[in-house]
């Protein structure tokens, strides 16, 4: 044991804590939109510190890349992808959780009475 | 030259500085969204704000739309016809006005560590 598997061992189970979070909001939070939230953010977060502990594990250049394009290609999709659905939801007209407390974007449909 | 070297170096400084802030938001807001998703009481209290924006490119908007979207418990939703406001939705508001200033202290932030105002020409 060196530094580098204790340090890799800490990430990956800091991540797998991270996405198991996730997965539970997906069943418990109240509506699409915070659901998305837990799923999108906590997962990346999640799956990125997981590959950081890889990286950790198997110090090499050819992982640095790997584990790199891997990370920036989740860090780039991962919110434009929760932003679609999101938009898909809310033009589909998903309800909001009851605790909700503005719609701001509600009230800017109104006003003008388009589509967003 | 020299003074040109010094305002990039500065630059990357900056960019340095809002990457490791923007990390540790990340990091507690992650925190904030697992301990309600864990205790029994939720303390969810949603909703969709309008923020207007200081933005002005695409990329910076982009960016912007990004990294709200990245970090836990907010949601970029859509942007308006003109370009000028965009619709988050959040999960712990609380006061609308107090989101939105949260939200207009974190743009400057963020466009002051990637904007190139000492580059000849304006060209960013």
């Amino acid at each position: 044991m060196n530094v580098l598997d204790i340090l890799g061992g800490t990430l990956i189970t800091v991540g797998v804590f991270f996405i198991v979070m996730a997965a539970i909001g997906l069943v418990r939070l109240a509506d699409v939109y915070s659901r998305l939230s837990a799923v999108t953010k906590a997962a990346t977060l999640g799956v990125v510190l997981v590959l950081g502990g890889a990286f950790c594990l198997e110090p090499s250049w050819k992982s640095f890349f790997v584990v790199g394009l891997a990370a920036f290609l989740q860090f780039f999709t991962a919110p434009v992808g929760g932003f679609a659905l999101g938009r898909a939801a809310y033009r589909a007209g998903s309800p909001l959780a009851p605790q909700t407390q503005y719609d701001e974007l509600d009230d800017a449909i109104r006003a003008t009475s388009r589509e967003p | 030259m020299l003074s040109r070297i010094g305002a990039e170096l500065l630059r990357v400084v900056r960019l340095v500085g809002f990457g490791a802030f923007f990390a540790y938001e990340l990091l507690v807001a992650s925190l904030q969204v697992a301990w309600d998703v864990i205790t029994p009481r939720s303390r969810l209290s949603p909703g969709i704000v309008a923020i207007s924006m200081q933005s002005t490119t695409p990329a910076e908007m982009t960016l912007m739309a990004n990294l709200i979207s990245l970090t836990p418990g907010t949601l970029s939703l859509t942007i308006n016809e003109d370009q000028s406001m965009l619709y988050v939705h959040g999960m712990y508001v609380g006061s609308a006005d107090e989101f939105r200033h949260t939200l207009h202290v974190f743009e400057r932030r963020m466009l002051s560590a990637v904007r190139t105002h000492n580059r000849p020409g304006g060209a960013s």
